[in-house]
């Protein structure tokens, strides 16, 4: 005999979250690039515009999301060198003002001559790269960055982060933040255990080390990168050290595009050195270490053949009714809308109710469960109709979705 | 020296873009005749905003450099758009990073716009890149301007969104 549950299904219908599918979930990936010191807001959005032409909107059929969190470290860097090399003689000069303008708000210094500035920019360069792993790690800039990139997690897409210079010590403190229960993570150490969730590519790599990456080869740098090589030396004084180079980005015959050989779009992206290509095998291979299990799809549908009202739901195609009194031997009837839940979440996320119909009343959808592990719950909670409650809590281990009441 | 270097640089600016003026390239503008004049150097450097005299939005002095330097219209116009953008900062100097946020808005178009043209193959991406760090740098050409667009970006630290296509992004008369 059938039991008649009556239901109201309060899933959310939060844009981004739940994304209606078809038959199955589809696998959403998102890249975010993190720049270095001496960008400017624009410069870091070009830079990932830049990115995503050079790598496509896809990746194995999925879409890329291209995202970035801008990163000013400069402080009041820009002012301090405006107040030194914007004399009246420069500032009457229009053309000496924007090569002075060009140099500070780049970095690069190919195109000035005046070797004071080349020399405080370097030596700016150094001083705010050489930041400590503490510093970071407690900053703000590193809580705000690990929350972009939690919401991501969240939503059940996936990430792979394109850091750039001290971007990369960022990375490394946000991959440490996220995983705070993975021992082992600082910003120049990042050898803590691998996330099939989250990979670094690092581009023009200051640390000493790629967090998640055990073996330290998920990043770029170039034997030409000046910034790096002055960051190596000056590192023998200290107690740090960085990673080695692993590209040789010019041919033979081959000049530099721009004067340091650090510039993310100039050097690194530039499809006509050697370092796009190996950018490019090296977010391949993140992308390829992602194992997409984030999201079910999950299904609710009116059963017309009841007497009364009843209910099924289906997640991942698995009908989970009989765990709480309804029939197994499902017809399919008027249905409700399919939902790709994300089920791997980074923290606890509760949903706020929303009543499909029957005017029942609603209440929330929670999503719950270390990352990493997969190990999650999902509890869909209806509303109650007169008499009767339906209630549903699937666990999911490893990717497999199995009733849990 | 350094004259010299900025002449080379504009001559291979110049070369670049008559080689990629191909049959299919957009008709080169003539509004170079309707060029303002020069502006006063001390002038121009008084406010933050600079000179404007057409009523384009644009500084005097960068519109004459956009008209000379770029003869294809979409290089025109879209730097037209950039450094209407960029202006709007210097004359609206924000307060707040809801007031950066909504300045910014309006750069990532004009930035989307220049990456418009090179998607669609007018140019390359990195020309689009170096484009737009030299309108952006022709702003912040003074102490008082560097020091205002260093608050600018402060405000702007951690920021961030997913990108959107670039379709779309040039204002009207200036798309493709």
């Amino acid at each position: 005999m059938k039991k008649h549950v009556a239901i109201a299904i309060t899933l959310v219908f939060a844009s981004g979250i739940f994304q209606k599918a078809s038959s199955t979930c589809g696998v959403d990936r998102a890249m975010i690039h993190i720049n270095g010191i001496q960008t400017s807001r624009s410069d870091a959005r070009d830079n990932m515009r830049a990115l995503s032409s050079g790598y496509g909107p896809t990746y194995a059929g999925q879409t890329i999301t291209y995202d970035y969190a801008y990163n000013n470290s400069n402080g009041s860097l820009w002012s301090s060198l405006a107040g030194v090399y914007f004399q009246k003689d420069v500032e009457a000069d229009p053309d000496l003002a924007a090569a002075v303008a060009y140099g500070i708000l780049t970095g690069d210094t190919s195109k000035i001559t005046i070797s004071s500035l080349q020399a405080s920019l370097k030596s700016a360069y150094q001083n705010l790269m050489a930041l400590n792993s503490t510093a970071l790690a407690v900053a703000t800039k590193t809580q705000t960055i690990a929350a972009k990139v939690n919401s991501y997690l969240n939503a059940g897409t996936d990430v792979v982060l394109v850091p750039h210079s001290q971007g990369c010590l960022y990375a490394n403190s946000v991959f440490a933040t996220i995983y705070s229960g993975i021992a082992g993570g600082n910003t120049r150490n990042g050898s803590v255990a691998s996330s099939s969730r989250l990979k670094i590519v690092a581009v023009g790599d200051p640390a000493s080390g790629v967090a998640g990456d055990p073996s330290n080869t998920s990043y770029v740098t170039a034997a030409e990168d000046g910034i790096i090589n002055a960051l190596r030396v000056q590192s023998f004084f200290n107690s740090w050290t960085l990673l080695p180079s692993n590209v040789k980005a010019l041919s033979l015959g081959q000049d530099p595009v721009d004067g340091t050989g650090h510039s993310f779009i100039q050097t690194y992206i530039n499809p006509s050195y050697s370092t796009w290509p190996k950018i490019k095998q090296a977010i391949d291979s993140a992308m390829a270490g992602l194992q997409p299990v984030g999201k079910a799809l999950v299904s609710g549908i009116w059963d017309p053949q009841a007497t009364g009202v009843e209910f099924h739901m289906l997640v991942n195609g698995l009908d989970i009714s009989s765990n709480f009194g309804a029939d197994p031997n499902l017809s399919q009837g008027a249905g409700w809308a399919n939902y790709c839940m994300p089920l791997s979440p980074t923290t606890a996320t509760t949903y706020a109710p929303v009543v499909y119909n029957r005017g029942s009343v609603a209440q929330a959808v929670t999503v719950a469960g270390p990352l990493g592990v997969q190990n999650t719950t999902v509890s869909a909670q209806s509303g109650i109709f007169p008499g009767m409650f339906f209630g549903a809590v699937m666990l999911v281990q490893n990717g497999t979705v199995s009733p849990y009441i | 020296m350094i004259r010299k270097l900025l002449v080379m640089v504009c001559c291979s600016s110049l070369l670049f873009a008559c080689s990629t003026g191909g049959a299919s390239a957009p008709a080169v503008s003539n509004a170079s005749s309707a060029l303002p004049a020069m502006p006063d150097r001390t002038a121009n450097n008084a406010t933050l905003a600079g000179i404007d005299t057409t009523g384009s939005g644009v500084r005097d002095d960068v519109h004459r450099y956009i008209f000379l330097t770029y003869t294809s219209t979409p290089k025109r116009n879209a730097m037209m758009q950039a450094a209407k953008a960029y202006r709007n900062i210097y004359l609206n100097p924000p307060q707040t990073q809801v007031a950066a946020l909504a300045l910014a808005k309006e750069t990532d178009r004009a930035s989307d716009c220049l990456f418009s043209y090179a998607e669609t193959g007018h140019y390359s991406m990195m020309e689009a890149y170096l484009m737009a760090r030299k309108i952006e740098a022709m702003h912040a050409d003074t102490k008082a301007r560097m020091t205002l667009y260093d608050s600018y970006n402060q405000f702007l630290d951690g920021t961030g969104a997913p990108l959107g296509p670039t379709a779309g992004s040039c204002d009207a008369g200036g798309g493709l």
